[in-house]
């Protein structure tokens, strides 16, 4: 029976990372089934879902805390949650986001989606600077259920960047199927 | 007519480097056939390759109308030796493939080309395409080449997502 682990990892970032973690991945005898890498603020961030037959021994990666200075942390996933996951159904939009950096705007958001039962799928932000202020972005893409109106969300949407004084646009994702 | 069975990634007529159709005779008028069949087969789906149904000869068929209705496209093209004459823009859209159908990717591609082929009774056509239209055409011509949409997925952000229907 497999069994998987999360592994994330955050540290300063420098080549060699990615080699380092995935040799004590492999060394372990664990395959890497999913992953996600960038860099945040200088600092490279990992996310990885392994899976293997056996136990995944949390010692292995103590050397690369010693090593590398990377923050690392090991947990095995429910096996029984992992298989009965219902990825929420719906048609994928695009939300992106423009405005002068404050507090709030991620949270505003989200909850304006949450309490209409819309999945965020993928989030990224970053500020940037400005010519006086520091400028914010965002680009999310969300799942909209069926049912939903979503010239409301727009409206909705456009109430939430007057308060916040960001510029909210959203987008369907047009898939192709060829 | 019938309908045929698509081959899946990593079967190796995907990756082939097709042959040019040297005579439009009926097996080629009966192959354009039963691909329109098959490509209609799937809800959604705008073309198809000769090489997902393993022949590797240089054809596919489109039909962006099934998506868009009869507005700004040709509806069902068969072209045989296609070649794009002219390209512009960029345009940047989620295709996913009949050949990978657990993914779904995030492709730039030119807005508008201009495509020249034979149709299937072998004369030569000139084919100005855009938007989705265009797409589709340099998706299917990258077939014909071996090239499939996961090897034009950008490395920056996320732009392959695990197919979710």
């Amino acid at each position: 029976m497999k069994r998987y682990f999360s592994i994330t990892s955050i540290g300063d970032d420098r080549p060699g990372i990615v080699a380092a973690v995935s040799e004590v991945i492999y060394k372990l005898g664990a395959n890497i089934e999913d992953s996600s890498m960038t860099i945040l603020k200088g600092q490279f961030a990992m996310i990885l879902i392994v899976s293997m037959d056996d136990g995944l021994d949390k010692g292995g990666f103590r050397g690369l805390r010693e090593a590398l200075g990377l923050h690392i942390t090991v947990e095995e996933l429910d096996r029984a949650q992992l298989d009965e996951h219902v990825v929420p159904s719906g048609t994928p939009h695009i939300i992106s986001a423009i405005g002068t950096d404050k507090p709030g705007i991620v949270y505003g958001l989200s909850k304006l989606l949450s309490s209409k039962g819309i999945n965020i799928t993928d989030m990224s932000t970053k500020v940037i600077p400005g010519e006086d202020t520091p400028v914010y972005t965002m680009v999310i893409e969300i799942t909209v259920p069926a049912g939903i109106e979503i010239d409301k969300v727009e409206e909705e949407l456009s109430e939430l960047g007057r308060e916040l004084s960001v510029d909210f646009s959203l987008r369907e994702v047009e898939v192709l199927g060829l | 007519m019938a309908i045929l069975p698509v081959l899946r990634y990593p079967h190796p007529a995907l990756r082939a480097k097709c042959k040019a159709v040297e005579d439009t005779n009926d097996e080629i008028r009966t192959l354009f056939e039963d691909m329109t069949e098959t490509m209609c087969a799937y809800p959604g789906c705008v073309g198809l390759a000769a090489p997902q149904v393993g022949v590797v000869k240089r054809l596919f068929v489109i039909d962006v109308s099934r998506k868009i209705g009869p507005k700004k496209n040709h509806g069902l093209l068969k072209l045989l030796n296609p070649v794009i004459t002219y390209s512009e823009g960029e345009k940047i859209s989620r295709e996913g493939c009949l050949s990978i159908p657990e993914f779904l990717g995030d492709v730039k591609r030119a807005r508008r080309v201009i495509l020249r082929a034979l149709d299937e009774s072998g004369e030569e056509i000139e084919v100005p395409a855009k938007g989705l239209e265009a797409i589709a055409i340099q998706h299917e011509l990258d077939h014909l080449d071996g090239i499939l949409f996961i090897d034009k997925v950008s490395s920056l952000g996320r732009n392959l997502i695990r197919r979710e229907d």
